[in-house]
């Protein structure tokens, strides 16, 4: 029986390599519009909701308003932390991993190595689609990575290279 | 034994035994559902013109169940080839499920009680596509049984040996090994628990069960003095709080004899002859008296160690070990002695001791952090209701110096370590509980900063496995990278199978 190569030499600790601050790519520069305006639509849709049922229900018209009022200022809220969050977020492909940097209040920095990948796949909603948008799903048998707000073509050659990179890796290992 | 498996050909289709006929009735029975088929009797029962009638029709309701489990028993069958484990079902419509050997992440056999005359098992093999059972085999004999679990190991050790000898292979049918099985080696008894242990792991858990069962007859009291057949002595205004002083410690001791009761009950019947056997496919874990379970895994599945002790079991110096694996079948091991969680640990991190020395602690600040939350929430609370408890509400402030005890306990006997290999974590308040990570296992590696943690150069850093993370919470920026570094470099580069 041959065992897989494996030795468990020290290693120098300096010589890991480290996870580039600098090098983080960020989104296309419609991200924040398709946001926003996803956020507008939700918006309106809570407001002729909440007015259409305040009209029917004359009693207690205020409670459908008042719901919707809140919901309207949920998503406002949203939209501005989406406004501050935009900077933040990026990512960085590096030749053994993908690395998702995003948040405001709570900023993180996920990080898949590609030999862990199951499988990737893009998703686009309508509004995305308007504007040439698109997600990328990198699933693993851990946590998933959302890679939102790439353009669509960046997005296929990024799950592209997943793909590739995960099967590649995976017959060296 | 040798003789038994050279008798098992699984490449043929086989069966399941002539009494699944009974367990495949029952599930069918649980597929109409009960209530419904309470509701039809009842109906029946309303509009029979005659007992004569019932005694016709219900005997052949159940001779039509009986008949219909039989034609999904014939229907049924299994076997193994090509390295695939093919199911053919269904009575009306076919059915063919085809699971490759090397996605079989565990194979678990169990026994209950009407197998055991007939010497028959539960086979339930799991991937690590689903959250349950891929699908479930009612009842066969135990040689077959053994032999399905042996083909899913057997499968996996030889992937596991090809792995680096069929890259430089010419290519042919991958489904042939290259090479023969490794000797199987003998199985080795790990642990064995005798009676007496197994009641001291009945004693050594918190006893809470009883909860469940006396609330549910607290609540209905009042119906249930209407049957004891004597008067309960009235309570009067006056002597009220002489009785409340007597019921409730009474009460609080009923509680915990029955909880101690049941729990003494569950654990002999769960746990009854424990028994850890490490395998040449892994450890297996067998344990039960009116009904057994037999659970299977491969090393490699094992994702997590978790080693705790909580404060009865302090005493008794047993400790709890669970090995996390993929999937639902989490190797849960109550009752070890140091020796046993050492050899046990030692297994499951495939040799690693994991990261010695735990010397690294967590910031301070989460006391100040804990504290802070809970002065805001408390603070709220006592506002809310001090107008209909006026200056009871100042009570709740005693939460305030309880949380700055506890955290501060906790914070202070907090323990965490990185190794080459390793991540560990140990958190203890009143009893103890340590996590081991190995790094190649790692999926995914998270480092996040909250807005407190981001004042004071924090972080906290979440290692990723295919079952449950390991989380290490205020911890120096610098350090949360240093981990996260370690982790993907691990992952990246260490060849050796990590499910």
């Amino acid at each position: 029986m041959v065992e897989p190569v494996f030795s468990n030499e020290p290693i120098d600790v300096a010589g890991i390599p480290i996870l580039d601050q600098a090098a983080f790519v960020p989104m296309h520069p419609n991200f924040l519009r398709v946001a926003l305006i996803g956020r507008a639509v939700f918006a309106v849709i809570a407001v002729i909701i909440g007015v259409v049922v305040s009209i029917l229900v004359p009693a207690n018209s205020w409670i459908p308003l008042a719901v919707m009022g809140v919901l309207i200022l949920l998503t406002a809220i949203g939209a501005a932390l989406k406004v501050l969050e935009v900077n933040n977020i990026a990512y960085q492909v590096r030749e053994h991993d993908l690395s998702y940097r995003s948040g405001v209040l709570v900023k993180t920095v996920e990080t898949v190595p590609f030999v862990r990948v199951q499988h990737a796949r893009i998703s686009q909603g309508p509004i995305q689609r308007a504007f040439d948008l698109s997600t990328v799903e990198v699933n693993s048998a851990g946590p998933d990575l959302h890679i939102h707000g790439l353009g669509s073509a960046d997005a296929e050659r990024l799950k592209l290279l997943v793909v590739e990179r995960a099967g590649d890796l995976d017959d060296e290992l | 034994m040798t003789s038994v498996r050279a008798a098992v050909t699984l490449e043929e289709p086989q069966r399941q035994s002539l009494m699944a006929i009974v367990f495949l009735a029952f599930r069918t029975v649980r597929q109409i559902g009960i209530v419904q088929l309470v509701i039809g009797l009842g109906f029946a029962l309303s509009r029979a013109p005659s007992v004569f009638y019932l005694l016709v029709i219900i005997p052949l309701v159940g001779i039509a169940f009986l008949g219909f489990a039989g034609l999904s028993w014939w229907r049924y069958t299994f076997n193994v080839t090509s390295g695939e484990l093919h199911v053919a079902k269904g009575v009306f419509s076919q059915q063919t499920l085809s699971v490759p050997l090397d996605r079989v992440q565990s194979v678990s056999l169990e026994q209950k009680l009407l197998h055991r005359p007939f010497g028959l098992v539960q086979v339930s093999v799991e991937t690590a596509g689903t959250e349950t059972a891929e699908f479930t085999i009612d009842a066969v004999d135990r040689p077959v049984a053994d032999a399905l679990q042996r083909a899913a190991a057997d499968h996996r050790r030889r992937e596991a040996a090809n792995v680096s000898s069929t890259q430089d292979a010419p290519v042919g049918d991958a489904d042939e090994p290259t090479e023969p099985p490794a000797p199987e080696r003998p199985d080795r008894v790990l642990l064995r628990h005798a009676p007496g242990r197994v009641i001291m792991i009945a004693l050594t858990q918190m006893p809470l069960t009883g909860f469940a069962v006396i609330a549910p007859l607290i609540a209905f009291a009042d119906q249930g003095a209407d049957l004891i057949p004597f008067d309960l002595p009235s309570v009067d205004e006056p002597s009220l709080g002489t009785w409340l002083f007597w019921a409730i410690p009474l009460a609080a001791v009923a509680i915990l004899v029955v909880s101690v009761i049941l729990n003494l009950v569950r654990v002999l019947l769960v746990d009854w002859d424990l028994t850890v056997t490490s395998t040449a496919a892994g450890l297996r874990r067998n344990s039960g008296l009116l009904s057994t379970t037999s659970v299977a895994s491969s090393i490699p599945r094992i994702q997590r160690v978790q080693v705790s002790q909580g404060l009865l079991e302090r005493m008794a110096n047993l400790h709890t070990v669970v090995l996390h694996t993929i999937g639902t079948g989490n190797f849960v091991i109550p009752g070890c002695d140091p020796g046993q969680v050492d050899e046990i640990r030692s297994i499951a991190l495939e040799g690693s001791t994991g990261a010695q020395p735990l010397d690294r602690r967590v910031s301070n600040d989460e006391i100040f952090k804990a504290v802070r939350n809970t002065s805001i929430g408390v603070g709220l609370l006592t506002a809310a209701l001090f107008v209909p408890l006026g200056w009871w509400s100042l009570l709740f402030l005693v939460l305030v110096p309880i949380t700055w005890l506890s955290t501060r306990r906790q914070v202070r006997l907090r323990r965490w370590g990185v190794s080459t290999d390793d991540l560990s974590d140990r958190r203890a308040f009143l009893g103890w509980s340590q996590q081991d990570v190995l790094l190649r296992k790692t999926n995914a590696v998270r480092v996040s900063q909250s807005l407190f943690e981001r004042k004071r150069d924090l972080a906290t850093v979440t290692v990723s496995t295919a079952d449950g993370a390991l989380s290490i919470g205020m911890v120096s920026i610098e350090e949360a990278r240093s981990i996260r570094d370690r982790a993907l470099h691990v992952a990246e580069s260490d060849p050796r199978a990590w499910m």
